[in-house]
C-alpha cells in the first residue's frame, strides 16, 4: 500500500465533509484507514456534488426514456434526436454557491462548465440561456442584489461572448426569499451529427490517458465538499480563494481542439474536467467503462511549484479535458493540441485492475477501488417534515384596491419583474454563429391598445381591428377540465356572437383555443360545432400554440393579435404537427400548411378563444 | 533582472474606467478623491534591460494612447 | 473572386464572415500561422476576441505570421476587411490610423445600430448610396474610436471616414460618431459594426451587410477589367 507518515483521522474526515458512518465505510473499503490522498478523493467523490446522496433515489424515480432520447442521465449531457442526422445535446447546471461568493467568475465559471459537459459529448454549443433569482433590488437587502445581479451578467456575457456561443434567452425574478440563496442557472445548448456523439466511458486495456487544457494549480481546493454542503452568506471574503477564474479564450481553444480530435476520430472516450477535477473525471470514466486507471501525477503540468498529489487530483482549476486515447493515435492527439496552442500530456494508461491508483515517478501514493470511489457512497432518503410556520414570510401587497387604472399600470411596470430586461440582454452577443432568427425580447409578449373608433380616428392613428364583440363566462365546472360537452365555451362563442350582432355564417376564421390536450380539443370542438352549427364545418379553425405553445402569460393577446393578423392578411394560420384525425374531431383545422382566408369580398371576421383553468372562457370576435 | 512596467491612459483621453472609480468612492464614504486613472501592471524578468523600452513601443503599450513608465528593479526585486 | 478570411485563436466570427463572404464570391479560412494567403483578392480580419483580448484587443494577433503577409498585401494595394476585433488588428498594426478604446459605457453592449454611409465612391462603399442608412449589429466592448486632432482633421479632408453611427445611436462614445474609417488609399477599411451578421433578413431583419462584401466584389472584378 501507499506509505504514509501519518495517517488522516476521523477528525480529518469531518472536517472534510464526511459522517463518521462514512469514514468508516472508507476504511472498510479500503481495508484499513486512507492516507491524505485518499480520504481527499472519498471525500470529493462521496460529497453532495458529485455524488447526489441525498437526491439519487429521488431523481431514480424520474422518467428517461423516449422516443427520441438518444443519450440519457450519465453521460455529460443529455441527447435528443432532432430530425436529419442531428441530435441536440444540452444540459443545465446552477453554480448558486460560488456565485454567492464572487457573483463575476462564479456565473462565468458556471457558464464554461456547462458548455464543456455539451461538447464533451461532441456537440458544438450553439446557444447559452441564464435563470436567476435573486432578492429585492430595493429596500434593506439593495445593494448586495445589485452586486450579485451586476456581476452575474457580466460574468455570463464575458465567458459566453468571448468563447462565441450567443446567449440567447434567460430570465431573472427578484423576490426577498432569493436574498439569502440566490439561484444562478446556465444551460448550454450544442448540435452534433447523431453519429459524432462520444460516450465518456474509458475502454481499452493499454490505452492512454491524455489531459489537455489548462496548467492545473491550487484552484478550488477542497471547493465541492466545502461549497455543496456549506451555508452561503455575506461574509464570503475569506471563501474566495475556493472559487475558480474562467479563462474563456483558453476554453475557446480547447473547444475548436475537442471537436476537431473527435472530428478526426482520434478519440476513444472524451470527459471535461468539474467539480473534483482530475479525480471525480478519471474515477468516473473508469467507472462507466469498468475498467481501472492509473495516473502519474509528474507527469501533470502544472501551474505551481510542488503541489501535493492530493492537490492535484483534486484542483478545479478550469478549462481542462481528459480524453482516452489508443497508443498508435497518440503522436496526432498531441500534435492537434500544439496546433490549437492547448497543453498536452499523456498522464495515465487505461487498466483492467478496476482500481484507481495514483503514482508520483513510479512511486505508488494512492490506490482505491473504482466501484467504491464511484459507486458505493451510501444513498439516504430524506425525511422532510412540513415546517410548523411559513418559511418565509408572505409577499407583501403593494397594490391596494384604491389605486387608479394608471397608478396600477405605472407600478406594474416598474416593477422589477416585468419591467425591461433591456440593460441586461444588452450584455450578451445574441448572434454570433448567425443562427439567430429572434434575439431577445423579439418575441416574448403582446400589448394591444383598446380604443374608442371616434378617439382613434381623430388623432389619424391606424386601426388594425375592431372588437366586434365578445362573450366571456365563468363556469366552474372543475379546477382543471372544461365540461365535457364544451358548455361553458359554447355559451361564450354564442354570447361573442350576439353581442356582435353577428350570424355563424359571418365568421371567417376562428383562433382556437387549441391547447392539443385531449380534454380541451375535443370539448372546444364541440363547442364550435354547438354554437356555428352547420357552418361550424365550413369555418378554418387552427391553433397558434402549435407553433408558439401555451404561454405563461397574456397567452390570449398574443393569440388575438395572431388573429388580427390572419384577418388582416386573409391567410389561416396553420395547426402544426397535425398528424392524425380523431374520431369525432372533424372540423378543418388548416393542417400544417398555412392557406389563404376565403371571405368573399367582405370584412375578414374572426374568433378568437381563450379558455383557462376553473372555467374561465373568453372570446373575442374581431374584424380586420 | 526584475522590472516593473506601468502603462497608463494618456491625459487628456476619457478614461470612463478611472471616471467610474472616482464617482464610487465617495458613495464607500472616502472623500478629496479627485484624478483616478486605472491602467495596467507588467512584471517581468529580463536579461537585457535595454530591451524594455522598445518592448513596451512595440507590444506592451500602445503610445498613441497609453504612456509608459520602466522600473527597474534590480536582482533582488 | 476569393476572399480570404483570418482565423486566430479566438476569432469567433470567422465562420459567419466566411459564410457571408461566400454569397457574393469564393471564400476560404487563412490560419493565423500560415503567410500564404492562397490566392486572395480580397482579406477579411474577422471580429471575435482573438487572444482573449488580452494586454489589448488585437495586440496579439497583429504579429501573427498570417498579418505579416496582410500588411505586406496591402501596401501592395489590396483589399483588406477588418470587422470588430480585426479593426482592432488593423490599427495596431498600423494599417489604420487611431485606436479603439473601452466603450464609454464601460460595457459590452450588443445592439442593432444605424450607420450613415459619408463616403460611397470607395471599395468597400461602392454599393451604397452617399448618406445611405444601413441597418447593422454591433457587439463589442472595446469599440470607441479614437485619434488626436490633427490626425483627425488630415482624415477628413482625405474622405477616410466612411461610416457614422446615426444620430443618438452611438454607444461606445466614438469620436465623431465614427464607426468605420479608411487609410489614405482607401484600400484598407475597419468597422466596428458586424456587416456579416446582416446579411440574411431571416437572421436579424437586415441584409445591408452584404453591400460591403458585394462593394469589394465590384472593386476586385474592376480593377481587373
Amino acid at each position: 500500500m501507499a506509505a504514509a507518515a501519518t495517517l488522516p483521522t476521523l477528525e480529518d474526515a469531518l472536517a472534510l465533509g464526511l459522517t463518521a458512518a462514512e469514514y468508516e465505510l472508507v476504511c472498510e473499503k479500503q481495508d484499513g484507514p486512507p492516507n491524505v490522498l485518499e480520504l481527499a478523493m472519498y471525500s470529493l467523490l462521496w460529497s453532495e456534488h458529485c455524488a447526489y446522496k441525498h437526491s439519487k433515489k429521488l431523481l431514480r424515480t424520474l422518467p428517461t426514456e423516449g422516443k427520441h432520447v438518444v443519450m440519457g442521465p450519465g453521460e455529460n449531457a443529455g441527447a435528443v434526436d432532432v430530425g436529419g442526422g442531428l441530435v441536440c445535446a444540452f444540459k443545465v447546471e446552477s453554480h448558486n454557491h460560488p456565485s454567492a461568493v464572487e457573483p463575476f467568475q462564479g456565473a462565468a465559471t458556471g457558464v464554461g462548465g456547462i458548455l464543456r459537459d455539451v461538447f464533451a459529448v461532441g456537440a458544438r454549443p450553439i446557444a447559452v440561456l441564464d435563470s436567476l433569482r435573486f432578492g429585492e433590488p430595493a429596500g434593506e437587502g439593495a445593494a448586495r442584489t445589485r452586486y450579485l445581479l451586476d456581476g452575474a451578467v457580466s460574468g455570463i456575457g464575458h465567458y459566453g461572448n468571448s468563447i462565441g456561443v450567443p446567449t440567447i434567452g434567460g430570465e431573472v425574478y427578484f423576490e426577498g426569499p432569493y436574498e439569502q440563496n440566490c439561484l444562478v442557472n446556465a444551460m448550454a445548448l450544442g448540435l452534433a451529427e447523431r453519429e459524432r456523439l462520444v460516450r465518456s466511458a474509458a475502454a481499452g486495456e493499454g490505452n492512454v490517458l491524455v489531459l489537455f487544457g489548462a496548467s492545473t494549480g491550487r484552484d478550488g481546493i477542497g471547493g465541492a465538499s466545502v461549497l455543496a454542503s456549506a451555508e452561503l452568506g455575506d461574509g464570503g471574503s475569506d471563501k474566495r480563494p475556493t472559487v475558480q477564474v474562467g479563462d474563456p479564450f483558453e476554453e475557446k481553444k480547447l473547444l475548436e481542439c475537442s471537436l476537431e480530435l473527435l472530428q478526426r476520430e482520434l478519440l476513444v472516450s472524451l470527459q471535461d474536467l468539474g467539480a473534483a477535477g482530475l479525480t471525480s473525471s478519471a474515477a468516473e470514466m473508469a467507472s462507466k467503462g469498468e475498467v481501472g486507471i492509473e495516473i502519474d501525477i509528474a507527469r501533470v503540468p502544472l501551474r505551481e511549484a510542488d503541489m501535493e498529489p492530493f492537490e492535484v487530483m483534486v484542483s478545479e482549476s478550469q478549462e481542462r479535458m481528459l480524453c482516452v486515447v489508443e497508443p498508435d493515435k497518440l503522436d496526432a492527439v498531441l500534435a492537434l493540441c500544439e496546433k490549437w496552442e492547448v497543453g498536452g500530456s499523456a498522464i495515465g494508461t487505461v487498466t483492467s485492475t478496476g482500481r484507481v491508483r495514483v503514482t508520483q515517478d513510479g512511486e505508488l501514493v494512492g490506490d482505491m477501488p473504482v466501484r467504491a470511489l464511484v459507486d458505493d457512497c451510501p444513498l439516504y432518503d430524506l425525511q422532510p417534515a412540513k415546517p410548523s410556520e411559513p418559511v418565509y414570510p408572505p409577499p407583501v401587497a403593494t397594490l391596494g384596491s384604491a389605486t387608479t387604472p394608471s397608478e396600477t399600470l405605472l407600478a406594474l411596470l416598474s416593477c422589477p419583474n416585468i419591467a425591461s430586461r433591456r440593460p441586461l440582454f444588452e450584455q450578451y452577443d445574441a448572434i454570433v454563429q448567425s443562427r439567430t432568427v429572434r434575439r431577445p425580447e423579439q418575441a416574448d409578449a403582446a400589448v394591444l391598445v383598446l380604443e374608442d373608433a371616434e378617439k382613434a380616428s381623430a388623432r389619424g392613428a391606424r386601426v388594425l381591428a375592431t372588437v366586434r364583440g365578445f362573450g366571456a363566462t365563468s363556469d366552474a365546472h372543475h379546477l382543471t377540465a372544461p365540461h365535457p360537452d364544451g358548455a361553458g365555451a359554447t355559451a361564450a362563442i354564442t354570447k361573442a356572437l350576439r353581442d356582435s350582432g353577428l350570424e355563424p355564417e359571418d365568421i371567417d376564421y376562428i383562433n382556437a383555443h387549441g391547447t392539443s390536450t385531449p380534454l380541451n380539443d375535443r370539448a372546444e370542438t364541440k363547442a364550435i360545432k354547438a354554437a356555428l352549427g352547420d357552418h361550424a364545418s365550413r369555418v378554418p379553425v387552427s391553433s397558434t400554440k402549435s407553433a408558439i405553445g401555451h404561454l405563461l402569460g397574456a397567452a390570449g393577446a398574443v393569440e388575438a393579435t395572431a388573429t388580427i393578423l390572419a384577418l388582416r392578411d386573409r391567410i389561416a394560420p396553420p395547426t402544426l404537427g397535425w398528424e392524425e384525425r380523431e374520431e369525432g374531431m372533424d372540423l378543418d383545422y388548416v393542417p400544417n400548411q398555412a392557406r389563404p382566408l376565403d371571405v368573399n369580398g367582405g370584412p375578414a371576421i374572426g374568433l378568437s378563444n381563450a379558455f383557462g383553468f376553473g372555467g374561465h372562457n373568453v372570446v373575442l370576435c374581431l374584424e380586420a | 533582472m526584475k522590472a516593473r512596467v506601468l502603462i497608463r491612459p494618456k491625459q487628456g483621453i476619457l478614461d470612463p474606467q478611472g471616471v467610474a472609480v472616482e464617482r464610487a468612492l465617495p458613495a464607500l464614504g472616502f472623500a478629496g478623491v479627485s484624478g483616478v486613472h486605472v491602467g495596467r501592471l507588467v512584471e517581468l524578468d529580463v536579461e537585457d534591460a535595454s530591451q524594455l523600452e522598445p518592448m513596451c513601443e512595440k507590444l506592451l503599450a500602445n503610445p498613441l494612447v497609453e504612456d509608459y513608465e520602466v522600473e527597474l528593479l534590480g536582482d533582488g526585486g | 473572386m476569393k476572399f480570404g478570411v483570418l482565423q486566430f485563436p479566438g476569432s469567433c466570427d470567422e465562420v459567419d464572415a466566411l459564410q457571408a463572404a461566400r454569397r457574393v464570391a469564393d471564400a476560404e479560412l487563412i490560419w493565423h500561422g500560415e503567410r500564404d494567403l492562397k490566392g486572395a483578392d480580397a482579406i477579411v480580419v474577422p471580429g471575435g476576441f482573438s487572444y482573449g483580448d488580452y494586454l489589448r484587443a488585437g495586440a496579439i494577433a497583429r504579429f501573427a505570421p498570417a498579418m505579416e503577409s496582410v500588411i505586406a498585401f496591402a501596401r501592395d494595394g489590396g483589399l483588406v476587411l477588418g470587422i470588430c476585433n480585426g479593426f482592432q488588428v488593423l490599427c495596431e498594426a498600423g494599417l489604420l490610423p487611431g485606436a479603439l478604446l473601452g466603450n464609454a459605457n464601460r460595457r459590452f453592449t450588443f445592439r442593432q445600430v444605424e450607420l450613415e454611409v459619408l463616403n460611397s465612391g470607395g471599395s468597400f462603399t461602392g454599393a451604397c448610396a452617399l448618406g445611405e442608412r444601413l441597418s447593422i449589429p454591433a457587439k463589442h466592448a472595446w469599440g470607441r474610436y479614437y485619434a488626436d486632432t490633427e490626425t483627425l482633421a488630415a482624415m477628413d479632408r482625405a474622405g477616410q471616414f466612411v461610416l457614422r453611427y446615426a444620430g443618438g445611436e452611438s454607444f461606445n462614445g466614438s469620436v465623431h460618431d465614427i464607426a468605420g474609417v479608411c487609410n489614405e488609399r482607401g484600400n484598407v477599411f475597419g468597422l466596428m459594426p458586424h456587416p456579416e451578421h446582416a446579411v440574411d433578413e431571416l437572421v436579424g431583419g437586415s441584409a445591408d451587410g452584404l453591400k460591403i462584401f458585394e462593394s469589394m466584389r465590384l472593386a476586385v472584378e474592376g480593377a481587373r477589367v
